[in-house]
């Protein structure tokens, strides 16, 4: 009886939808209930790649590699699952995280329209996405870009407070557009700075709030050398490169149709897939349960943990790193040399100037998450991270150009091509964790039992747990003195250190 | 196709290109001149005729439409849409084609929503001349045979076995680990994986009386049954040749097992 109670709901499951037919006979379609937003974004990215930004370039690629290469030594990869393009994805990615890019490359390489397709598809009017775009020049002053008091206020008003200030609309779109920021002067680009990183501007004691948005930056170089250098922490606060490509002549016929038909991509977007803001924090929330596997992390951290090491920067434990050296105005190229004994081919810690910081991390993490969703998986994978990083980290790791592994014929390319460089070192990372790894294993199983909390640990179970900590030291300073081994080091001295302060305190307590 | 039918098509066409990503001018163009131009010569009401071609735009939008003689995968929209509704719904009352549109377009929709091996099995069973007059009888009866629990449960006594060549439709397929996705439907994970450690591909097929098989499939999904069960040792003692198996499943009703070195399934389905 309660089968055939299921399976008749079922057969009414079957039959009922969105169509019903009126008196009248025509049939009328409801809207559709529980919209996918994951496959809404797949439409978004693939009408984008046909129809609207003529890109053959499908860098970010899944599957088996097979190589074809010719006596020259140059080679084509060719991957047996699906491909992306990382001048369209990456943007796409950045809209549904709320994160910024910066979209580098020479003019007229689609880095302004990109930006503009994004804001469109986030619901924004073509007129309404121009009016807002906010374009770098030399004579850019505060004011051009966030706004003025009124200048009535200004005449009548006896106390600041009294002054109303006309904020500039861009501040408060869901999508903001920043093009040629590197023509911005030095000072606007400090008021830049603030709105970037703490979300708000003020003037006159009055205050806007960004809200939850995504930043499109445009440069027409690479190097940062527009009319004004990039202050550090502006460029810090950018979580991801989009590098513009060249048009490839090959699709010549595809403008002859855009001339005739006398139109623009902008003014063809399907509706179907422009985001409401609510679709938009929905997807957001989605992205966010996309799950992180430890192994991925373990395997993050393992590769950026190592860049920022230095054996040579001091001599104290502690400060083995290369902001000790940026501190003292000196560069990993003076003190990276033969004194060294880390073997410069398989370390590293000598092809970086710097580390990375731990909003590094953060990006990567958010970008893996966006992916892992985009592709229709409810966790990140290992080639998720490898693809994503040498956009992230792009604009972040600066290159030894003087380290000896810049010196052989094969590398030096790497100095010219920072996607290649940080891929290669990502593989070479990879392969270095299988070896290291089953000493990282040993440390996060210390790391594990410390993380459970100490309370209702008794002093000979701290002891016994502190022995284990100093032994693990002892085998890892047996091994040489990396950057993996070093993070290792550090950790398992914080673990020994509050292990060491619980016994105190246990001891004091009686 | 008059001026005014041409017009519809016309204005249907731009609306489309304008809100749907997936827009195919072609497919359009092959529902205008083929089956709809064909359904506007039969004299069907006009309400029904604007319904047909509205709803029509909507799925080619939604790529819900298949080229007939493509290589495109069969579906129940392309069906009904092509072949079914244009030659049966001048032969029925007018109030029955308003009725018959829209479950067509529901039983459509929910069929493109759920898995795939579900459409396959409908499309099998609804054959190749459905009346569409009886499509909720033969619905009906299509649902009870996939969702509910078959009368007779298996046991090593009853069970027969019918033997699956999983080749069949992809020469290099090696059948692996089985899950059941229904009471009567498995799927059959390729032995082979790619790069990232999945199965090449998975196959689903029927338990019935034959087995059908019902192609790839994009995931597993359902749960995995224990192997090494004993019930397998008593059937193998009526059938010599279920030795050496790779992996089993068993429900109550149904159960299967894949060989070390065969392409064949073996089913195990009460008589």
């Amino acid at each position: 009886m309660a089968s055939d109670t299921k399976a008749a709901s079922r057969l009414l499951d079957l039959l009922r939808g969105r169509a019903t037919v009126k008196k009248d006979l025509t049939v009328h379609l409801s809207d559709r209930d529980g919209t996918n937003l994951h496959d809404k974004m797949r439409q978004a990215y693939w009408w984008i790649t046909n129809n609207a930004i003529i890109t053959p370039y499908y860098d970010i690629e899944y599957g088996v590699r097979s190589q074809h290469r010719n006596v020259a030594g140059d080679e084509i990869l060719l991957h047996d699952s699906m491909s992306y393009s990382s001048f369209i994805l990456i943007p796409m990615l950045t809209l549904f995280t709320c994160r910024r890019a910066l979209l580098i490359g020479g003019p007229g390489r689609g880095k302004t329209t990109s930006a503009i397709l994004m804001a469109m598809i986030a619901g924004m009017s073509k007129d309404g996405v121009r009016r807002s775009i906010l374009r770098g020049h030399p004579q850019l002053t505060v004011s051009d870009m966030l706004g003025a008091p009124l200048p009535s206020d200004m005449l009548k008003a006896e106390e600041a407070s009294q002054i109303k200030v006309s904020w500039r609309q861009w501040i408060t779109e869901r999508v903001k557009i920043i093009d040629e920021y590197n023509r911005i002067p030095t000072k606007t680009q400090s008021a830049l700075l603030s709105l970037m990183a703490e979300g708000f501007a003020e003037m006159l004691d009055q205050y806007v709030q960004t809200g939850r948005s995504s930043w499109f930056l445009t440069a027409n170089e690479d190097s940062g050398g527009g009319t004004f250098a990039v202050i550090e922490a502006l460029k810090d606060r950018i979580d991801v490169v989009v590098r513009a490509v060249p048009f490839n002549s090959n699709f010549a016929d595809a403008l002859v149709k855009r001339i005739e038909a006398d139109t623009s991509p902008e003014d063809l977007i399907p509706t179907e897939i422009i985001f409401t803001a609510e679709e938009l924090d929905a997807i957001y929330d989605e992205i966010l349960d996309v799950t992180m596997p430890r192994e991925c992390l373990d395997r993050l951290g393992y590769f950026l943990g190592q860049l920022d090491f230095c054996r040579q920067a001091s001599r104290r434990f502690e400060f083995m790193n290369k902001d000790t050296l940026r501190l003292a105005g000196h560069s990993v190229a003076s003190v990276c040399n033969e004194q060294c004994p880390l073997d410069k081919r398989v370390h590293l810690c000598t092809q970086t100037e710097n580390g990375v910081s731990a909003r590094s991390y953060l990006t990567a993490i958010h970008f893996a998450k966006a992916l892992a969703y985009f592709r229709g998986n409810r966790a990140v994978e290992l080639e998720d991270l490898r693809q994503l990083l040498p956009w992230i980290l792009h604009e972040k790791l600066l290159p030894n150009g003087r380290s000896a592994y810049f010196e052989k014929p094969e590398n030096a390319s790497l100095l010219h091509d920072r996607v290649a460089w940080i891929s290669t070192m990502w593989d070479t990372a990879m392969k270095q964790f299988e070896k290291h790894e089953p000493l990282r294993k040993k440390v996060v199983t210390l790391r594990d039992e410390i993380d459970k909390g100490l309370t209702g640990v008794d002093f000979k179970t701290g002891q016994k747990r502190i022995n284990k900590v100093s032994a693990l030291i002892g085998t890892l300073m047996k091994q040489e003195f990396s950057g993996p081994v070093y993070e290792d080091l550090v950790q398992l001295k914080a673990i020994h250190s509050r292990y060491q302060n619980y016994l105190q305190w246990l001891s004091q307590e009686g | 196709m008059n001026e005014e039918w041409v017009a519809l098509g016309r204005r249907l066409s731009a609306e489309g290109s304008s809100r749907f990503p997936r827009w195919d001018e072609q497919m359009w163009q092959l529902v205008i001149e083929g089956p709809a131009s064909s359904l506007i010569a039969s004299n069907a009401p006009r309400a029904v005729l604007e319904s047909y071609l509205t709803l029509a735009a909507e799925a080619v939008g939604r790529g819900y439409l298949y080229p007939a003689a493509s290589m495109g995968r069969e579906s129940f929209f392309t069906r009904s849409w092509l072949e079914w509704l244009p030659a049966q719904l001048p032969s029925l009352a007018a109030p029955r084609q308003g009725e018959l549109l829209a479950l067509c377009w529901n039983l459509g929709e929910n069929l493109e929503r759920g898995p795939r091996w579900l459409e396959r099995i409908f499309l099998r069973l609804f054959g190749q001349d459905l009346s569409l007059d009886d499509l909720e009888p033969t619905t009906e009866r299509v649902s009870r045979l996939i969702f509910e629990p078959p009368v007779t449960r298996l046991t090593p006594e009853n069970g027969r076995v019918h033997w699956v060549h999983m080749g069949g439709e992809d020469a290099l397929f090696l059948p692996g680990r089985i899950i059941f996705l229904a009471p009567t439907v498995v799927s059959v994970a390729d032995r082979q994986t790619g790069l990232d450690g999945n199965p090449r591909t998975r196959h689903s097929v029927w338990l019935c009386d034959p087995p059908l098989l019902l192609g790839p499939i994009p995931d597993g999904g359902g749960d995995e049954s224990d192997s090494d069960d004993p019930f397998w040792d008593q059937v193998q003692k009526k059938d010599r040749k279920l030795t050496t198996r790779y992996h089993e499943a068993r429900n109550d009703f149904r159960a299967a097992c894949t060989f070390s070195t065969s392409q064949f399934l073996a089913a195990l389905i009460p008589e």
